[in-house]
């Protein structure tokens, strides 16, 4: 977030930030240097520098054959990407399609079981010096291993179940109950990952105790689970430009699924934005006027006297919704596309008194294709 | 039989309050970003209407970038679909949405991370513009819930952090402006239809 706001208007600097670090081997490095830059071209106002920032980053997260599969680091890229393309400054060698999932990534190789078990095997051996080896097979144990650990249940298992066992290239399974992907080859590849990125299995690596955390993730973590998490980063990444995600109730299948879908932890580039501080001495308090529906779009009889109320309040009706739909405002006409009206009555004719609250939600389509269809 | 008992069972989920349930996007700021581009889930949800109405989609979503206190922002946002069809954008502040070339402009004439959008975009509305297509969606919202105007309304009322409650009535609408579904050649090739509902409750 510091870096973020130091960045603030100098795409410039950004610009050798990413050509610095876009080729770092800690993918945790890279994902907050995306993540600032991207506040960065939120920041930015169209210019030069710009231009050459969101070439920068297009280029080392989109513009070789495959994307990188962390799923980090595409979401934070595709902003920076995508804000360019709103600010109008893409490049010309920018292909929109390149940035916009399904992206193209080569399946990657796991573990295989037989050198699973040899690391078991290694550890059972040495237990007392293979401390952050014996972390990372426990806690990536999955529930269709027939037990769990904390992290490879209940944060890599369920996010790997939403996608199926089909691979893109064959047909989708349309039923909601379709099996999920093996979270066995997930564990395979995190393990893989955990000791590729430099885990040291002779580590204590023991998780910092916080009796405030509890089971949530804590604000500093053992190393081995860093890696845990990168590796799932990009094993999401794989799954999802290799395999179908799961149906829902309905058999409808997403497209794609995106970070927020399978509910990894973002930080939010448009939120580094500060507030402007307010230097004014003499503040008054004064009501804004109300906007100019506010006397128009009343569901209520006019003139609406004593002998109009008791009526209305005894009608078993409630006031035709249609005229809330298309209000003017004494020069032009509206739609309403959704609102939600309540009304209270202030003085009770009667010994109980009424509140009425009519909701409306506008639709569009084409009159051809439409038609009625019961949801049953 | 199974899936038709599911489907069946689900709708309509009332709340508490008997509003249907809107179709929902809930994602961080940054996601509007790529709005309407990136949404197809959303999409989906939009088609999905109460009134069963094949071929039909929600003009409206209900957003939340799911922050909370001083953070948090809730309002209505245009649909995937009605984005598309209006070739609106995300202004890059609260939930206001305008078409992308004024968006453009906006960003060349503001000066400085804290300046209002609206305020050039009504200059590029009289520029680029005979006809009152340009500005078309904007929002706000308060603790009291959520409305958008157009953002010629924003400019012209100044509400910014208005009340939007009166003694004897709340209310909140959205609303673009009429005439656009009357040029063009969208009124050529869309029907339009509408559909509302009201309750009545002794308390």
């Amino acid at each position: 977030m510091s870096l973020a706001r130091l960045l603030a208007h100098r795409p410039g600097v950004a610009v050798m930030l990413v050509r610095r670090f876009s080729e770092n081997n800690d993918p945790y490095v890279v994902e907050r240097v995306l993540f600032a830059v991207a506040a960065c071209v939120i920041m930015a106002q169209p210019s030069k520098e710009l231009v050459e920032l969101v070439d920068a980053v297009y280029t080392a997260a989109f513009g070789g054959p495959s994307v990188t599969p962390n799923v980090i680091i595409r979401y934070y890229a595709s902003v920076v990407c995508e804000e360019g393309s709103r600010k109008g400054a893409l490049s010309t060698n920018i292909r929109v399609e390149k940035f916009r999932p399904p992206y193209i990534s080569i399946w990657p190789l796991t573990l295989t079981n037989s050198e699973v078990e040899a690391l078991e095997k290694d550890w059972r051996a040495n237990t007392d010096s293979m401390r952050a080896l014996g972390r990372l097979l426990a806690s990536t144990v999955t529930e269709q291993m027939g037990g769990y650990g904390d992290w490879g249940r209940y944060e890599m298992g369920w996010r790997v179940g939403m996608f199926q066992s089909q691979r893109r290239n064959q047909e989708p399974l349309q039923e909601w109950n379709a099996p999920s992907f093996d979270d066995r080859v997930a564990r395979r590849y995190v393990l893989k990952r955990a000791l590729e990125l430099g885990l040291d299995k002779a580590l204590d690596d023991a998780p910092r105790y916080d009796p405030n955390v509890g089971r949530a993730r804590p604000p500093v973590e053992r190393l081995g689970k860093k890696y845990q998490w990168i590796a799932l980063h990009e094993f999401l990444g794989f799954l999802s430009d290799h395999y179908h995600p799961r149906p829902d109730y309905d058999g409808v299948i997403p497209v794609a699924l995106t970070p927020q879908d399978v509910h990894l932890d973002l930080l939010d580039p448009v939120l580094v934005r500060q507030a402007p501080r307010s230097s004014c001495d003499h503040l008054q308090f004064v009501s804004p006027p109300p906007p100019w529906w506010i006397n128009i779009l009343t569901p209520l009889p006019a003139p609406f006297d004593r002998s109009a109320r008791e009526e209305f309040v005894a009608s078993r009706e409630g006031p035709n919704p249609i005229r809330l739909l298309t209000p003017r405002d004494g020069n032009e006409a509206w739609m309403t596309l959704k609102g939600h009206w309540e009304w209270r009555e202030p003085i009770p004719c009667y010994r109980v008194g009424r509140i009425i609250f009519p909701h409306t939600a506008v639709y569009l389509g084409t009159s051809t294709r439409m038609q009625y269809r019961h949801p049953c | 039989m199974l899936n038709r008992f599911i489907r069946r069972m689900r709708e309509p989920v009332l709340d508490g309050n008997m509003i249907p349930r809107p179709p929902e996007y809930h994602r961080d700021l940054a996601a509007l970003v790529a709005y309407p581009y990136a949404a197809d889930e959303c999409a989906r949800l939009c088609e999905h209407t109460h009134a069963g109405l094949e071929g039909c989609w929600f003009t409206t979503a209900d957003y939340s970038n799911q922050q909370e206190e001083h953070g948090a922002l809730k309002g209505d946002i245009p649909s995937p679909q009605l984005a598309r069809l209006l070739d609106i954008r995300w202004s890059g502040e609260s939930v206001t949405f305008s078409r992308a070339e004024i968006l453009a402009l906006s960003s060349v004439i503001s000066n400085g991370m804290n300046t209002m959008r609206v305020l050039p975009v009504s200059r590029g509305y009289a520029k680029l513009y005979a006809r009152k297509i340009c500005v078309l969606y904007g929002g706000f919202t308060d603790g009291n819930g959520s409305m958008a105007v157009p953002l010629s309304s924003l400019l012209r009322e100044n509400t910014g952090a208005s009340t939007r409650s009166t003694k004897g009535i709340n209310l909140s609408v959205s609303a673009v402006r009429h005439g656009l579904l009357k040029t063009g050649s969208l009124s050529n090739c869309l029907g339009l239809e509408l559909s509302g509902s009201s309750s009545v409750q002794d308390c």
